[in-house]
């Protein structure tokens, strides 16, 4: 292989080698802080536990409570995603924001409405 | 270790991977080259004093010089998938006799001098010092391959060993340490012109030789009218044969000139030998030396342009075969003198085949009825050469032949043949009498394939296309139990068959 | 100090991964190739090669024709590292694609599963290697250490998925911040701290290790040369 073949050839490897840093890069956030999530957090500010353990374990709060409620009937009220929308009324503004960024789709949603803010507000106005 | 008794594998007809034994084929080395011999080749004569510093050196330039080199030593991950298809393991049970297991003796060394992993960590990179035990290690297990390539074929990267022990073989070189078979033969070739240094005119007498005793024994048949010739250093004859100097003189290789000699006859073509060009084999190939094979090939390109011929065709010979389809080009071309309308170089196998199909000689399938034949794919021929214009031709062309010159045709199994077809045993130096050992039980595998057939098809003819192969097994046949004789080549069988 | 300390190593090992895979790549790229020696039968044109090149990275053809043990054990490590790599683009993209997203889903759903075919071909490649005799002669440590270092791997991603969460936005963001160069404050969760400290020494070993298999597969003669010696003269760059 000649000089410039080889040129080309270390290109293409340096090119796949270093794609999260070009995609990155061509999708125009280099340099600049892309990753600020604002959520909408409720005034109280308190949660069924503390800040730190939700964020990185609410599902199994979550679980554990589906589980007790669909096998045993025993419903854990604090657990309840009903009991998170008194605080988190919308859905876009606090689920959708981290689990859309980290690409974890929820299965909640699946059999459980968590309405999301337009649709909130449509309600507000049919009403 | 000619002195004691060799034990011979027992033959059940199955090929079984052994158990290791570390070390159990370390004995066995070649002779090493008289300081004469290694003068006369152009490389010091006896052990250099800084040897280490000398072969790192040398290790270093071929690194540069074969991308082959470079990216194995680099890319082996020692998945074992190599480790039971070479015949010298499987005969011995050495696993230094396992193709990754050979490479590693140099790997080592390359970790160690030339990778920052080597250098930093040592041992624990796998790298090792280049001792005296090494460079032993190295004598013994590099010239205990034969080069073939099945290897490299179960290889997912495709790593050959050939490549590795060529590299290693001359690195030896280099620093002063050659076998005496291999150097020999080279010095015949670059002094007299072929391997078993027959003058010209001891070529000429053994041809005369063979035509007389041909020619009696179609008389004795009742056939009178035979004029097929041997003719040599013919200039302006359409087609220069190459083949190996075996053929001249040795047996069955002999049967099989007559064979092209034949071919050629009923074709009607104008042909000659060259007393200069008259060695297909170039063994520069086995101490791995691209100046060696360049010189050794440089008297083909000579003959062909000396005897203005148009056509270049290649005897029975497996290494030589690939040397001349693969390299020759490269070190001796380009052949522009030469018709551009026939293959460059031509296997007398394509060559024969074409007459066949073109009706040009006509053969009785009835004069072979005695034989229930079967081929051994030899494995230069089969793993790095191509007959014809299909990939796997050198597998299709010589069977094809073969069915054409006889009725009783068996394969062996299937795993054993074609392109995972054996080496015989003696190839890339091997050939010798002290390593007669390594020898029989690298023809192992192959053998027990063999007996399998015997004893299912009463197989009694063993036809090839390598002059090596035909060394070997002449002397291999007898210790496993099959008759001498039982060894032919393709062109014997078309010798017989053919309607003059 | 953490964050800093790991912001630093981070580019560090990604240097010494991406520059050394390169340099590797231009002296397999130069180094020339004296004569031909492509292993036969062997296409007779470009095209052929390109695609005898292909099966051999992806399905592991010659493998699979050798030794099918060991083609088995490969295969279903290297798919599992194919989907536990993909698995994994979801952090290094934002947002994340529609396709990853998926994917991802699909993965979710088949949950423990993924772990068990990432850990369970590297123990039974492990097992091979000390079992069998002739490839526990042949083996050495880098060998081991290799199939060690990945399943240390993957159990600590299993154990950040199953057990000991971290915080996975604060992750993102970590990762996020390293690839747009404006570095953000690396997670505390001690078993990603382990996580992502094995990756840098995977990733700063490779291009020193047997790993180089991977790219080292496209520039192998045996496979990618033309069968054409007859038909087209090659020439010996060395000697002209
Ligand atoms: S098959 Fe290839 S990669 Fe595997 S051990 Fe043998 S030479 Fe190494
Ligand atoms: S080339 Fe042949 S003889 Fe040499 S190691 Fe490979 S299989 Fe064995």
């Amino acid at each position: 292989m000649n000089k410039f073949m080889a040129k080309i050839v270390v290109l293409i490897f340096a090119l796949v080698l270093l794609s999260p840093f070009v995609v990155n890069a061509v999708r125009g956030v280099m340099g600049s802080s892309a990753t600020a999530i604002d959520l909408v957090l409720p005034e109280s500010g308190e949660c069924v536990k503390d800040k730190e353990y939700m964020r990185a374990n609410h599902m199994d709060i979550l679980k554990e409570a589906r589980v007790k409620t669909v096998r045993d009937g025993v419903r854990i009220k604090d657990y309840s995603l009903k009991n998170c929308q008194t605080c988190h009324t919308n859905r876009d503004e606090f689920c959708d924001r981290c689990h859309n960024y980290v690409g974890v789709k929820p299965e909640c949603f699946e059999c459980h409405h968590f309405p999301t803010s337009k649709e909130r507000k449509e309600r507000c106005e049919g009403n | 270790m000619a002195k004691e008794k060799i034990e011979v594998p027992k033959l059940t007809g199955k090929i079984e991977i052994p158990r290791i034994k570390p070390g159990a084929a370390l004995v066995c080395e070649h002779h090493k080259a008289k300081e004469q011999m290694l003068t006369e080749l152009g490389y010091p004569s006896a052990l250099v004093e800084n040897w280490q510093e000398k072969a790192i050196a040398k290790m270093r330039e071929l690194l540069n010089k074969y991308k082959s080199l470079k990216l194995y030593l680099d890319v082996c991950v020692r998945c074992g998938a190599c480790t039971d298809k070479c015949q010298f393991f499987l005969g011995t049970a050495d696993p230094k006799n396992t193709p990754v297991g050979r490479q590693e003796l140099l790997r080592k060394i390359y970790r160690r001098y030339f990778t920052p992993a080597g250098k930093l960590l040592g041992g624990l990179a796998g790298a090792e010092d280049f001792t005296e035990e090494m460079l032993k290690e190295w004598y013994a297990y590099f010239h205990q391959c034969s080069q073939c390539r099945r290897c490299s074929l179960a290889c997912p990267y495709g790593i050959d060993t050939a490549e590795i022990s060529m590299a290693a073989r001359e690195i030896m070189h280099s620093i002063g340490l050659g076998t005496k078979y291999t150097d020999e033969i080279i010095l015949k070739v670059f002094n007299v012109g072929n391997n078993l240094g027959m003058q010209p005119k001891a070529i000429k007498s053994s041809l005369d030789f063979c035509v007389d005793e041909m020619k009696e024994a179609y008389e004795e048949k009742g056939i009178t009218n035979i004029d097929v010739k041997i003719p040599m250093d013919v200039e302006g004859a359409d087609i220069l044969l190459v083949v190996p100097s075996a053929d001249f003189f040795a047996s069955p290789h002999i049967e099989s000139l007559l064979g092209y000699a034949k071919v050629f006859h009923q074709a009607g073509i104008s042909w000659t030998l060259s007393s200069y060009a008259s060695e297909a084999g170039n063994f520069g190939m086995f101490t791995g030396s691209y100046d060696g094979m360049k010189k050794v090939a440089s008297r083909i390109g000579q003959a062909v342009r000396d005897l203005k011929v148009k056509r270049l065709v290649i005897g029975e010979c497996g290494h030589a075969y690939r040397i001349a389809y693969n390299f020759w080009n490269t070190l001796t071309g380009p052949f522009d003198t030469l018709d551009p309308k026939y293959p460059v170089p031509q296997h007398i196998c394509e060559f024969t085949y074409d007459m066949i199909k073109r009706g040009a000689i006509r053969l009785d399938k009835s004069a072979n009825d005695e034989f229930v034949v079967t081929y051994h794919d030899s494995c230069n021929v089969a793993r790095a050469t191509r007959m014809g214009d299909m990939p796997g031709g050198q597998f299709e062309i010589p069977r094809a032949i073969i069915k054409a010159c006889c009725n009783k045709f068996v394969d062996m199994p299937q795993e054993t043949i074609r392109e995972n077809t054996f080496c015989c045993g003696g190839g890339a130096g091997l050939l010798t009498d002290e390593m007669l050992e390594i020898r029989i039980k690298g023809a192992m595998p192959r053998m027990q394939a063999l007996k399998q057939v015997v004893d299912s098809h009463g197989v009694n003819f063993y036809v090839l296309i390598c002059a090596i192969c035909k060394a070997q097994f002449t002397k291999i046949f007898p210790m496993y139990g099959f008759p001498m004789d039982m060894v032919g080549g393709v062109h014997q069988l078309v010798s017989r068959a053919i309607i003059l | 100090m953490l964050s800093t300390c790991y912001t630093f190593s981070a580019y560090f090992a990604i240097v010494i991964f991406v520059l050394g895979i390169l340099c590797k790549v231009w002296k397999y790229a130069i180094t020339p190739n004296p004569l031909k020696i492509s292993l036969t039968p062997a296409p007779t044109n470009a095209a052929g090669v390109i695609l005898r090149v292909i099966l051999d990275a992806s399905l592991f053809n010659s493998l699979f024709k050798s030794n099918k043990f060991i083609w088995l054990g490969g295969c279903a490590l290297h798919l599992a590292l194919l989907i536990v790599v993909a698995s994994h683009i979801r952090f290094f993209v934002s947002p994340v694609p529609e396709l990853i997203m998926l994917l991802q889903t699909f993965l979710q759903s088949i949950g423990i599963f993924i772990g068990a075919i990432f850990l369970a071909p590297i123990g039974y490649l492990f097992i091979r290697r000390v079992w069998v005799d002739r490839i526990r002669f042949v083996s050495i440590f880098a060998d081991y250490f290799i199939l060690i270092l990945l399943f240390c791997i993957g159990l600590s991603g299993i154990t950040m998925k199953y057990f000991i969460r971290p915080d996975l936005v604060a992750v993102k963001t970590f990762i996020m911040g390293l690839i747009s160069f404006s570095p953000e404050p690396m997670p505390t969760n001690p078993i990603f701290i382990t996580h992502f400290t094995l990756i840098l020494i995977l990733l700063a070993y490779f291009p020193f290790s047997k790993l180089i298999h991977s790219v080292g597969i496209f520039f192998s003669p045996t496979r990618n040369q033309i069968d054409n010696s007859r038909e087209k003269r090659h020439v010996n760059p060395w000697d002209r």
